[in-house]
């Protein structure tokens, strides 16, 4: 190494004293020359290691100073010396030939070597030092220029081979990669790609030299690729991934996703950017087919809930202005009768009949056909113009289903209900839409069957709270929202207690406490009366039973009022007789009310139940007797004790302080016709003293209502049969 | 390089370079005109500059040396420059050939420099890497080839620091070098500061700002917050003329005009 110091000095470190401890005052003058050089420039050895040096290099100038014959070479040695500890700045040259000079032949003097011609001699050595620390120096720093350069040129060389092997690396990954890469200029025309790029694109390479990277995507898709392009550019975003659609010129559809990224120079200035493109066609493919399945109705094919609600979320969309919207909802009517008579397969086939038909139906008229489950249809028609456009297209639906339908060997003639409703699409959304073409449906059902009805906000809202209070009663019976409550039936000549009267009430959350007439006919057009009369029933014997166990001969015969649909349900005898026997309660002890109509079928023969309901021993009260006066002659041969009448005539004939005739007048026939009948009458809702007081003259044998008593639970019947009997009739006080 | 994805940085002699600079004013010829001319700027505004950086390159020799007494044999120079004379492997290798010494630098010139003056040294290497990727540095087949980790070793961060900026999260780094040293290493470590010669050290500050090497100045309780895991042997952080000088003759009138605070830690 050309810095090494030099052997000489090396070995005078080891041994700075070789030649004996010097002269002090050649010591001295050693570290008076040191203390002028050093700063100069870095010397790679302590002061001392210093001193010892340049100690040596006095010794040898006074050596050469006095030497025959005279020799100025040692300087010269001496002055490289110097440039060999790097002793090498023109100021330490300067400051030891000033001191040299100066005090050299002084010191030689005082050691006793003085030369003869001493100042030519110290001339000399000087000069030759000087020569011999020049050239050192320049030796030096030739050597250093050599190595600096070397190191620069080296440090290029590796740094081309570096940014080499770095683009040949990119070179193989650039033509190796299944992914298309484009190189693309800040004005997105594109400068390079790979041979990917023509694969996926169905062209060549060179093809796409030159082009807009936005030809190489659909129209529709252009916007969100722009956007992001120019935000890369615009150095908003670092990178951006997006998927585009690309059409190309054989009609195939591309898929790819499109990642970006912007290169920049060695300033940072953006150069351009780098563009992946991965074929995601047939990723895409699958997502859509899963997505048809998940959107499809498995049997009918039709769209599901799952489409339905995203393409009238389309439909809904509020742009552009002012754009309508129809919905019609289809419920076929009877099917669950079809379902249970000829087996679900049929049930089946019935509704991919109907479902093919609506399908066709709303092809012709741009409308999506959906089925929302069972035997529900739902078409959403987009882009509406009113509701009379409507008309068409539901009767023609409606007309389609009805048509004869021809299924394993039976030919099916099903017909349809629709709720329509035909709006702005501002203000709405789906589920409102939805929810009131449901209710217009109810309507429709509500008033007939096979017909379709128009979305009317007014008269909807009537139908909706008896929708809501219908769709709610299946869990307010499970909730135990209905109870059972009892009142007297008291006997006009002495106040005798006839029997207790049941009452069916509904503890709604909301609405508060509900007597039947809010909820007996919509479980009946819902069929929910079923599970609501039998549980009445079984309710009713419980209790009754329970005050036979309890009171013995004491207990009161209990009457209860059975929906007109319930009674004629051909499966209540089988459901009579097992609730009978779970309670032990004797049949004799019930009094079954019914209305009039249940007695007899369509062609006004009597039901069967009725003999079936002698024959266990029940009693039949017909309660709305007088309601059809001319066919009260068809009850002579049924087993009916006794006849109810109620009503607001009945209400009038206390109230007012003369009565009205014609009030009387129907009470005296009523009454006539029934013990003509040889039934009993009971009249109900009799409130006051004056009232019951009338009713008993006019022959009327027993009343309930306030009169009478109190409601009370089943639980407290004891305390209602020691109630004091309120005056009644002519015996009471 | 360690992280062969990485491209070199580039070769630029456009630009100033701090370790040129510094064998400039050691009197070395390892620099270009770009580089006298930032040095010959720093001089007309700090004078002394020349003999304030030939002592700090005097106390990497005395800390290296000391390090030598203690025993240790295995060295480790980061931010070594371009090693113009009184490199570490020359101090150590000329008490004990046997010693070895591994250098440490980011700057590609610096490092072909060291590896041309190496060539046929087999005790000696030299590894591009930054100060900040230790991982790299202690994992290199050099490092391997030339340290051993179970036994002491001489960290030397002369004149290093402050060309790490706080966002660069200098203490980290040193922990992360902490950590691989074996107990009963020694570090030498010097940084320029503002204590007491602020405005000399703006001008340099200023100088530097535009060359490659931007100068972050630390004061005395920074310095020792980030040497806070060593103990620090005597005289402790100083100014670097007052840290163990050979003679009396070498201590400064003012030793805070040489701007630099040198200490070198122990690892227990």
């Amino acid at each position: 190494m050309n810095d090494t110091p030099s052997e000489a000095e090396r070995s005078d470190t080891a041994a700075p004293a070789g030649e004996g401890t010097p002269d002090p005052r050649v010591a001295e003058f050693a570290r008076q020359w040191a203390r002028t050089v050093l700063g100069t420039s870095y010397v790679p050895m302590s002061r001392p290691e210093l001193w010892s040096f340049l100690e040596e290099r006095t010794e040898r100038l006074l050596s050469a100073l006095a030497a025959e014959p005279f020799d100025a070479g040692a300087a010269a040695e001496v002055g490289a010396d110097l440039a060999g500890v790097h002793l090498v700045d023109p100021l330490a040259l300067r400051r030891t030939l000033e001191l040299l000079g100066s005090r050299l032949p002084g010191l030689a003097r005082e050691l006793g070597r003085p030369p003869a011609e001493t100042s030519e001699r110290t001339v000399g050595l000087l000069a030759s030092l000087g020569e011999g620390f020049v050239g050192a120096v320049r030796r030096r720093v030739l050597a250093d220029q050599d190595v600096i350069q070397r190191a620069v040129r080296q440090a290029r060389d590796d740094a081309e081979e570096a940014l080499r092997a770095s683009e040949a690396r990119f070179r193989a990954v650039f033509n190796s990669s299944a992914l298309g890469i484009a190189i693309v200029g800040l004005d997105g025309l594109i400068q390079d790609v790979n041979d990917s790029m023509g694969v996926i694109f169905r062209t060549t390479g060179p093809e796409l030299l030159g082009r807009h990277v936005l030809e190489l995507c659909d129209a529709e898709y252009g916007d969100s690729l722009r956007e992001k392009e120019d935000e890369l550019v615009a150095e908003v975003s670092e990178r951006f991934m997006v998927d585009v659609r690309y059409t190309a010129p054989d009609e195939t559809l591309v898929w790819t996703q499109v990642s970006g990224a912007l290169v920049r120079d060695g300033n940072g200035v953006p150069e351009y950017q780098v563009l992946l493109y991965a074929d995601v066609t047939d990723r895409h493919l699958l997502y859509e087919r899963l997505n048809l399945q998940a959107s499809t109705d498995p049997l009918t094919g039709l769209a599901n809930r799952t489409r339905l609600r995203n393409r009238m979320e389309e439909a809904l969309s509020p742009v552009p202005a002012d754009r309508r919207v129809g919905i019609c909802y289809f419920d076929l009517d009877g099917f669950k009768t079809i379902n249970d008579s000829l087996g679900h397969p049929i049930g089946d086939d019935l509704l991919l009949a109907v479902a093919r038909r609506m399908e066709a139906v709303a092809e012709r008229w741009g409308a999506l056909a959906a089925r929302m489950g069972g035997d529900e249809f739902v078409l959403l028609v987009p882009d509406t113009e009113g509701p009379r456009g409507m008309v068409p297209l539901v009767e023609r639906t409606l007309e389609e289903i009805r048509r004869p339908v021809r299924i394993g060997g039976h030919e099916l003639k099903a017909s349809a209900s629709a709720g329509v409703v035909e709006q702005p699409v501002a203000g709405t959304d789906a589920e409102r839409l939805l929810r009131e073409a449901d209710i217009t449906l109810y309507r429709a059902k509500e008033e007939g069957k096979a017909q379709w009805v128009l979305f009317d906000a007014e008269r909807n809202s009537a139908a909706r709270r008896r929708f809501e209070l219908s769709a709610k009663m299946p869990a307010a019976l499970d909730n135990n929202e209905f109870f059972v409550q009892y009142r007297p039936v008291r006997r006009l000549d002495d106040g005798g207690l006839v029997a207790m009267h049941a009452e069916l009430r509904w503890d709604h959350p909301e609405l508060g406490e509900l007597t039947p007439p809010w909820f007996v006919e919509l479980a009946e057009n819902t069929g929910m009366i079923t599970r609501l009369s039998n549980w009445l029933l079984r309710q009713v014997c419980e209790h009754a039973g329970e005050w036979m166990r309890r009171l013995g001969e004491r207990a009161p015969v209990v009457a209860v009022d059975l929906s007109g649909r319930y009674f004629r349900d051909p499966d209540l005898v089988n459901e009579f007789r097992s609730v009978l026997a779970d309670s032990g309660m004797p049949a004799e002890r019930l009094r079954l009310g019914v209305p009039e109509d249940a007695l007899f079928d369509e062609v006004g023969d009597p039901v069967d139940t009725v003999e079936i309901v002698r024959e266990l021993g029940a009693a039949l009260v017909i309660r709305d007797f007088g309601a059809r006066y001319t066919d009260t002659r068809r009850l002579r041969e049924l087993p009916v004790t006794s006849a109810r009448i109620a009503g607001g005539y009945l209400e009038r004939l206390s109230e007012r302080p003369l009565t009205d005739p014609l009030d009387e007048h129907l009470v005296g026939s009523v009454v006539t016709a029934a013990r003509l009948l040889n039934m009993s009458v009971v009249a109900g809702g009799v409130h006051t003293r004056r009232q019951a007081e009338r009713l008993h003259e006019m022959g009327v044998h027993a009343v309930q209502g306030d009169h009478a008593g109190e409601p009370f639970a089943a639980m407290e019947v004891e305390r209602a049969l020691a109630a004091p009997v309120k005056g009644v009739g002519g015996t009471s006080s | 390089m360690t992280d062969p994805s990485r491209l070199p940085s580039d070769v630029d002699l456009e630009k100033a370079s701090a370790a040129r600079c510094y064998d400039y004013y050691l009197g070395g010829s390892h620099n270009f005109e770009v580089d006298r001319e930032l040095a010959r700027k720093v001089e007309s505004r700090v004078p002394h500059v020349k003999p304030l950086a030939q002592d700090n390159r005097a106390f990497l020799r005395r800390a290296v040396r000391y390090c030598l007494r203690q025993g240790i044999r295995q060295f480790l120079d980061i931010g070594s420059g371009i090693p113009t004379v009184g490199n570490v492997h020359e101090i150590a290798q000329e008490l004990d050939p046997e010693a070895r010494v591994l250098y440490v630098d980011n700057e590609p010139v610096a490092v072909a420099h060291s590896r041309t003056i190496l060539e046929g040294n087999d005790r000696a290497d030299v590894v591009q890497a930054d100060l900040a990727d230790s991982d790299g540095i202690l994992g290199s087949e050099q490092a391997a080839r030339l340290l051993d980790p179970e036994r002491p070793i001489a960290v030397m961060m002369v004149a290093l620091f402050h060309f790490v900026p706080d966002s660069a999260r200098p203490a980290e780094i040193l922990r992360s070098y902490h950590e691989w040293m074996a107990p009963g290493s020694f570090l030498g470590f010097s940084h320029v500061t503002g204590d007491h010669y602020p405005e000399l050290l703006r001008s340099i500050v200023d100088l530097y700002a535009d060359s490659s090497n931007p100068v972050t100045a630390r004061s005395h309780g920074e310095i020792s917050g980030l040497l806070k895991d060593f103990e620090l042997v005597e005289p402790g952080l100083v100014y670097v003329p007052e840290w163990r000088p050979d003679t009396e003759e070498d201590r400064w009138q003012d030793p805070a005009r040489s701007l630099v605070y040198g200490a070198v830690g122990h690892k227990v």
